[in-house]
């Protein structure tokens, strides 16, 4: 043992401590980065040395600078964000619609359709009045400006969800791109042994971007790169969009101005191969996920495609069957001229194969088809300025039930009634789901803070820790140094 | 389990928002007085709520359509008393005239009461409600008895006869006035297109025009309204069915009987006189008909109304009890959420800052 090892060990010390308030200072700087995982140091006796049968150790090495990390965590902290993204697209869209068919609070179809049945009331009153016909005339133009304006905000909310489509395709493959690049860093780094963990936690954080935006599946390869698929496979196969350094793009396309965007996902490559529909796998009804349950795009899908022409479908039902209820009493009516009545409401047009009346978008077509006020029907017979008949006929229509698709039947006002209540439904179920995915979201979140979070108490311990440490390795080395010197001096 | 700074943060902001989302709610509740704002608050009461919400509204426009209803029946009811005091007043009038045929003073003077009277008689039914004749059925913009005009007949001066003319609606005693046909003259006899007059005619006219009243011009329809869900109420009454008999069973025709008890009077017709007054026990029945009907009527909308009152205030409350807030209740709950939410804040600014940093 010579004094030259003390140095020797007293200097791994110095290098070790260094190394490791260097990792402390990065785990302060980081502490509020997001996705940063905090690192520490593992410090191991350096390799002993036997000297006149003594066993003596030659200091402390640095094994390596550990991330502090749980890959189940993150898997399911991926999960509950593809989730989140999910509902939060859908809630998004059904919020917008919610104020269209908020009877409670304003007006909407149902005040419209009570006002038209009480102007019918009115003019049985006073059937040949000008005002009361005028009423009629005024509140029926209502009620179709109310349709209009709900079916154009259901639509609008459709259109909507569909150009928000192409960002977030826009953002995945974006995403995409930068996880294939981190790949190719940390393939090279690790491979030269260095140390690639912010890169890492860098890469988990896109996952988790990625996941909101999309349901992905991915799989760590032994040379430390990331493959992403997609979660639904189209024939047979997961699509692919990284592997590697290669990615695909993901991107929207519309065949025509009328028509709603589709979505492609392109072959691999770095950069990505140009986009070509012909050739590209089309992933409309998959990329969603099953039910189009997973990440923003399937949110925004199942607005597009499910929930809006459902509740398009229910409106333009209810208002066919308003105007088809109404035209059937009108037309047996006779006006104040005597004529025979006419439709009150603008009828659909007809298919000219099925010959059946198309109801898809008539509420957004409906009108009133009478243009002066003499044109209404009141009466069942020619003559008779007085007589109200058929006016009682149509005031009573409210009280008349409907048959509606799914074998409903109810009156036109209890089934409004009940399109506004399953809107509300909806939107519920969606805002409690958000709820649910939040808090689920921010107890994993908190889980992982909990374990790969900085605490700067910690840190500042750590810090002292290795100051001391350092102090006393500098002491060892001044100690040598002056044993050396009184050595030196024994020669002089 | 370890803490972090960025827990404590996450935690403090999740809960500090948390708090705010149920200030806001409460808040809104508070301002808008109202427990469900939107439909997705409560689905459920949502659909209570609108389905009641409907029913009321359609109660009011029932109540609306009653007050409209009662106005015409008052009004009918009105011109009936009128009319029956009339028909009181004739005979009266029928019941002296017997008596008073050889004094020609008294009779002149019975014969303009009863001309008087059948001139209020046909004047009663034209009241209105809102522009709208109550007593001319489907014809309600026309008056019930207008004045009727028969054209392009000819006469001959000194001759009775008029040839020529249309005489539907006809009858004898019916009195007639034109420009070639003297005062208080009277249809004597008909036949096809030719008509005896009481007078003599005063010109020689190819072109001749006569004037009639009483005939009814509307309809013999009774205007009804919707007072609740299906039920219909009659609102009008028929001028010809209650004046002229000519509704279902047939009446007694009252004008008709006032102008042959003219002529009669006239004539000095004294089986036509005490015949007159039988005629007119039945008009009196008649118009005590007319009037008990328009107060079994007014009973029935008064019913009507007091139903849809009852049920619009039952409605009114059971969606007051369903949409209206309890203030003090929110109130109560304000406070607590108040409370809560400054302990949330006063304890994040207290642990936030806490550091070792601190004491280095």
């Amino acid at each position: 043992m010579s004094i030259t090892s003390i140095f020797n060990s007293a200097s791994s010390s110095l290098a070790a401590q260094r190394i490791a308030l260097d990792v402390t200072s990065e785990n302060v700087a980081n502490v509020n980065t997001p996705g940063y995982s905090r690192q520490r140091v593992v410090m191991q006796t350096a390799l002993s040395t036997s000297n006149n049968g003594l066993t003596l150790g030659n200091g402390v090495n640095i094994t390596s600078v550990q991330r502090i990390y749980d890959n189940v965590l993150n898997k399911q902290i991926n999960d509950g964000t593809s989730l989140q993204g999910n509902n939060d697209s859908k809630l998004a869209t059904l919020q917008q619609i919610e104020p269209y068919l908020n009877e409670l609070s304003g007006n909407s179809i149902g005040d419209a359709m009570q006002g038209l049945a009480d102007a019918w009331q009115s003019l049985t009153l006073n059937p040949a009045g000008i005002s009361e016909r005028q009423t009629v005339l005024g509140k029926a133009q209502v009620l179709v400006d109310t349709f209009h304006q709900v079916s154009d905000g259901i639509t609008n909310a459709q259109t909507f969800a569909d150009q928000s489509l192409t960002s977030v395709a826009t953002d995945i493959t974006s995403t995409a791109k930068q996880i294939a690049d981190l790949n190719t860093q940390i393939k090279t780094t690790e491979m030269a042994s260095g140390n690639a963990n912010e890169l890492r936690d860098k890469r988990d954080l896109l996952l988790q971007n990625l996941s909101n935006q999309v349901g992905i599946n991915y799989t760590e390869q032994t040379d430390g790169t990331m493959d992403v698929t997609l979660t639904v496979a189209v024939n047979g196969v997961k699509p692919q969009l990284v592997s590697g350094s290669q990615y695909a793009a993901v991107y929207t396309n519309a065949p025509n101005a009328t028509t709603p965007n589709q979505i492609y996902i392109s072959g691999l490559g770095s950069p990505s191969p140009i986009m070509n529909p012909l050739t590209d796998t089309q992933v409309t009804t998959t990329i969603g996920g099953s039910n189009n349950s997973q990440g923003q795009i399937g949110g925004l899908l199942y607005a597009r495609d499910t929930a809006m022409p459902a509740y398009l479908a229910k409106l333009d039902e209810l208002a066919y069957n308003i105007a088809s209820q109404v035209n059937t009493q009108h037309l047996k009516g006779y006006d104040l001229s005597g004529v025979a009545g006419k439709d009150f409401f603008s009828p659909p047009t007809v298919d000219p194969l099925t010959l059946l009346p198309s109801i898809a978008g008539y509420s957004s077509k409906i009108g009133v088809n009478i243009a002066t006020t003499s044109e209404i029907a009141a009466a069942d017979i020619t003559g008779g300025a007085g007589n109200n008949k058929n006016a009682l006929a149509l005031a009573g229509l409210v009280n008349t039930s409907v048959s509606f698709s799914g074998g409903v039947t109810s009156t036109t006002a209890n089934f409004y009634n009940s399109l506004v209540a399953s809107v509300g439904v909806d939107v519920q179920a969606s805002k409690n789901l958000a709820t649910q995915n939040e808090a689920f979201v921010k107890q994993l979140n908190g889980l992982r803070d909990s374990s790969s979070g900085v605490s700067l108490d910690e840190e500042m311990v750590n810090l002292m820790k290795y100051q001391k440490a350092f102090e006393g390795a500098s002491k060892v080395i001044s100690t040598a140094s002056q044993m050396l010197d009184t050595l030196l001096g024994l020669i002089r | 389990m370890r803490i972090t700074d960025k827990t404590t943060t996450s935690n403090a902001i999740y809960n500090i928002n948390e708090g705010r989302i149920r200030l806001d709610r409460l808040n809104e509740a508070s301002t808008t007085g109202r427990v469900v704002n939107r439909p997705s608050d409560d689905p459920v009461a949502s659909k209570k709520i609108l389905d009641v919400e409907t029913q009321i509204k359609a109660s009011k426009q029932y109540i609306s359509n009653i007050k409209t209803g009662q106005t015409w029946l008052d009004m009918a009811g009105t011109s009936l008393e009128g009319m029956l005091s009339s028909v009181m007043s004739i005979k009266g009038a029928a019941s002296q005239a017997a008596g008073a045929i050889s004094d020609p003073v008294k009779k002149e003077d019975i014969l303009s009461q009863l001309k008087a009277f059948r001139d209020q008689l046909t004047d009663y039914p034209s009241s209105q409600v809102g522009g709208q004749y109550v007593f001319s059925g489907f014809n309600s913009d026309k008056p019930p008895f207008s004045a009727t005009t028969r054209s392009g007949f000819t006469t001959t001066v000194g001759n009775p006869n008029i040839t020529n003319v249309d005489t539907t609606d006809f009858y004898i005693g019916m009195p007639i006035t034109g420009p070639d046909i003297p005062p208080d003259t009277v249809v004597s006899a008909f036949a096809g297109v030719t008509v005896t007059m009481s007078n003599n005619a005063t010109n020689s006219n190819t072109a001749g025009t006569l004037t009639f009243t009483g005939k009814f011009q509307g309809t013999e329809d009774i205007l009804s309204i919707e007072v609740n869900k299906g039920v219909q109420v009659p609102i009008s009454v028929s001028g010809g069915a209650v004046l002229r008999g000519s509704g279902t069973p047939p009446g007694v025709d009252i004008i008709k009987a006032i102008d042959t008890l003219i002529a009669d009077v006239n004539s000095g017709n004294l089986a036509g006189i005490s015949a007159a007054n039988v005629a007119f026990d039945k008009a009196n029945q008649q118009m005590l008909g007319a009037i008990s009907d328009i107060g079994m009527r007014k009973a029935r909308m008064d019913n009507a109304l007091a139903s849809q009152q009852r049920n619009s205030n039952a409605l009114t409350e059971i969606h007051d009890n369903m949409q209206n807030i309890d203030y003090a209740k929110v109130a109560i709950e304000l406070t607590n959420q108040k409370t809560a939410f400054d302990a949330a804040l006063a304890s994040t600014a207290k642990i936030a800052p806490l550091s070792l940093l601190n004491y280095l």
